[in-house]
């Protein structure tokens, strides 16, 4: 097994909150790799110094053996890991199909020359990837005027347009009914497995996370409390007193 | 009663300054549409083109230096946007709104103290290129033929800008920033990059207005605040980051203080204000403006 994405001693202090508190996390490639853990335990600030929204305190971050620790979020994206938000992140107001093409041309360089047509510009990619994510049907519309669940497929879309190896996804089912949960983790699972792309994730609802996980990690105050198979996480005394007790 | 040729020549002349006008205030609401900053200095930009181009092409001598100093103005000005953007406002992105509107409101500050240092406070003048000079003759009327180049220059300035922010992939850019920058980073694109041109167009866009209406104007300290005041007021109408609402407010504007000069010709400047009071009360965010959140 190699190791796709790594941290070692991943420290991100606010003031004297250790948010993120010497997390050693190990991603091997081509997993779906769930981290979970109570509001509060850090993840997302996690996610965060990963792909480089916020400076870590100390400690390493490594993609690919490479060190990437303090690179912006841009470069991040350019090596080939892409990420989705919390709170969902669309460009309201561009048509579904121009935030495609908006990612496709960063992605590609294409930022070089801005003044290149971009109606033209990458407009059959574009609709490719609309297509696996199930949004051809609506890519004139404006993003702001999809469902809930449309626009989380319209994130993950824009996250593959950057043509990742890594997926990084903040609680993808938020605020979602059960349907539209069920419709996106179809649509996750189908996608890594199709591209073999690896993910992480981090996610509440344990049905999900059992579901869909080939390994777990958990993470309790900025630190991480226990790490395994999704059976060993289920039985794990610890992760049942601080986390699961009340929902398994 | 008015005559109807005076009034048509009265509306080309609401239509000249609403050219100026459009072009400036594109400048100022691009920016704000982009980055959500309130550049005091948009002004500052404006009135430096104008001393640019009339110490390049000043006095009896200028005449064909006219384009010499055009040129030089639009490059000297948007160097000195990207510097300001680099240097001043890239470390206020991440403060209050009135940590951003302070820092360029010094800078309108130092920029007309250097003013005054370079250019003195005497006024200036630049005349008409050659070419563009003369008379033309609009229903027995005379108007000036440079007027007709101005208004034809809003319309380009309009229609480039329209081209740049809905066809290209850094126009889309540019409209993805404001909307979720975090989001634009994350598909790979460098924010800060997209913000500076943004603000260097800006710039530009400011230049181009104060070097083109230079001919015809006292060129003195004082205009950057003047211009500076119209063309918010212009930003507002229209709705502050749209780019074609900045287009109406500046013909409404333009418009409003054309028949103002023809009713009341001493209250003419009120009329600017009266426009905007009457559109406010309509539609609180401006004609095109959205609603903030």
């Amino acid at each position: 097994m190699t190791a796709l994405l790594e941290t070692r001693g991943l420290v991100k202090a606010f003031g004297g909150l250790r948010a993120v508190d010497g997390v050693d996390l190990v991603v091997e490639q081509g997993r779906i790799h769930a981290v979970i853990g109570p509001n509060g335990a850090g993840k997302t600030t996690l996610f965060n110094v990963i792909t480089g929204y916020l400076r870590p305190t100390a400690g390493r971050v490594l993609f690919r053996g490479q060190d990437i620790t303090g690179w912006p979020p841009h470069r991040v994206a350019r090596i080939g890991l892409a990420r989705t938000f919390q709170i969902t992140n669309i460009f309201p107001r561009l048509t579904v199909l121009e935030s495609v093409q908006v990612a496709l041309a960063a992605a590609r360089g294409r930022e070089k020359d801005p003044l290149s047509r971009s109606d033209r510009t990458f407009r059959d990619e574009a609709l490719a990837l609309l297509e696996d994510v199930g949004l051809v049907g609506l890519a004139d519309q404006e993003a702001r005027t999809l469902s809930h669940g449309d626009q989380r497929a319209l994130e993950v879309a824009l996250a593959l347009a950057i043509g990742p190896k890594l997926l990084i996804l903040d609680e993808p089912t938020a605020g979602m009914s059960p349907w539209e949960t069920e419709r996106t983790v179809d649509l996750i699972y189908e996608v890594a497995r199709r591209r073999g792309l690896t993910v992480v994730l981090c996610e509440h609802d344990m049905q999900v996370v059992f579901k869909i996980s080939d390994w777990i990690t958990v993470m309790h105050q900025g630190r991480v409390i226990a790490q395994g198979l999704p059976d060993q996480i289920r039985r794990n005394e610890t992760v049942i007193q601080v986390y699961l007790g009340e929902q398994v | 009663m008015v005559a109807w040729p005076d009034a048509v020549i009265q509306l080309l002349s609401g239509l000249t300054a609403a050219s100026t006008l459009f072009i400036v205030a594109s400048g100022l609401t691009l920016v704000f549409g982009a980055m959500r900053v309130i550049n005091m200095a948009h002004g500052s930009f404006y009135m430096y083109a104008a001393f640019i181009l009339a110490t390049v092409a000043g006095g009896a001598a200028g005449g064909a230096r006219f384009w010499v100093g055009l040129g030089a103005a639009v490059v000297v000005v948007a160097v000195l946007g990207g510097l300001v953007e680099v240097g001043v406002l890239r470390r206020t992105y991440d403060k209050e709104h009135l940590t951003q509107l302070l820092a360029t409101f010094a800078l309108v500050y130092i920029f007309a103290d250097l003013a005054l240092q370079v250019w003195g406070g005497t006024y200036r003048s630049v005349s008409v290129p050659p070419g563009l000079d003369g008379q033309a003759e609009v229903l027995g009327r005379a108007f000036p033929v440079y007027n007709f180049f101005l208004i034809g220059l809003g319309i380009a300035v309009g229609a480039g800008l329209w081209f740049i922010l809905q066809r290209t992939t850094l126009g889309w850019q540019v409209r993805a920033l404001v909307e979720d920058p975090e989001l634009l980073a994350a598909a790979g694109v460098n924010v800060r990059r997209v913000g500076t041109i943004a603000f260097i167009i800006g710039a530009l866009l400011a230049a181009v207005a104060g070097a083109a209406r230079a001919p015809g104007i006292t060129i003195a300290p004082g205009m950057d605040t003047e211009i500076l005041v119209d063309a918010f007021i212009v930003a507002v109408i229209g709705g502050l980051g749209s780019v074609t609402g900045a287009a109406l407010g500046a013909i409404i504007i333009g418009l409003f203080q054309a028949v103002g000069v023809l009713l009341a010709a001493e209250w003419s400047s009120a009329f600017t204000y009266l426009a905007m009071i009457l559109v406010l009360i309509v539609r609180p965010s401006g004609l095109l403006g959205i609603p903030e959140r």
